[in-house]
């Protein structure tokens, strides 16, 4: 069991060209700036082209190289160093542009590309299910967001409404 | 039972503090431990399940 081994594949892929750019994103990313979650599987978001209203992004050509180096595939997921990788498309503009401006850490000699604190923040706040507001104010108790830029990105992406309720549900304030 | 409910929240926050101080190698092997405990439960549920399932099919005399 090596998460270490996913970040490796990736860099190789990238040099390979199969990949162009990548950010690792879900519990895995969050753990980058909180602590570790448990989680059942590494989401990496790629820059590919979707088809209108699917969020997985065609990964054939991916796999097949993937499956050359001895990965195998399990349903959605590609089994690297006994972790399960979803491969998933940018989805959404948010998304997108955490993807764009995604932050970049070395891990042990290997570069990682990450979501930035601000971006996976709302991105759960986008989303919405228990687990990602729980996540959200994790990010926000513990101060692990710019305020500024968040707020920034919660404008762009037209998310002070979600914003609002969210405060007025754990903060008591009034919207 | 108030001291021993804040006891409890501090230590939990103490905890907490030293998780998220720790470097981000430390914290994907955090990762790698909580994944095989994960599987070995995983594991140990397929284990129980069988075993309930043969348990069924002798009560039904089918075995």
């Amino acid at each position: 069991m090596r998460i270490q081994s996913v970040f490796e594949e990736l860099a190789v892929l990238q040099q390979e060209g199969l990949i162009d750019s990548y950010a690792i994103g879900g519990a895995v990313g969050a753990t980058f700036y909180l602590e570790p979650f448990s989680t059942v599987d590494v989401d990496v978001f790629l820059d590919m082209q979707v088809q209108p209203g699917r969020i997985l992004a065609d990964p054939t050509p991916l796999l097949r190289r993937l499956a050359e180096r001895g990965h195998r595939c399990e349903g959605e997921h590609v089994l690297i160093g006994g972790w399960p990788v979803q491969f998933l498309g940018p989805g959404n503009p948010l998304v997108h542009e955490a993807l764009e401006q995604a932050a970049e850490f070395d891990v042990e000699g290997v570069l990682v590309r990450v979501f930035r604190a601000e971006h996976l923040a709302a991105i759960a706040l986008q989303t919405g299910r228990a687990k990602d507001k729980a996540r959200l104010l994790q990010f926000l108790e513990q101060g692990a967001v710019g305020m500024q830029i968040f707020e920034g990105i919660l404008d762009r992406h037209h998310l002070r409404p979600q914003w609002a309720q969210f405060k007025q549900v754990f903060f008591g304030e009034e919207a | 039972m108030n001291n021993e409910w804040n006891k409890v929240e501090s230590d939990k926050l103490t905890m907490r503090a030293r998780l998220r101080a720790l470097t981000i190698s430390e914290k994907l092997r955090i990762l790698d431990a909580l994944r095989e405990r994960w599987l070995l439960i995983l594991k140990s549920r397929e284990r129980f399940a069988s075993t309930q399932e043969d348990t069924i099919d002798r009560t039904d005399g089918k075995r």
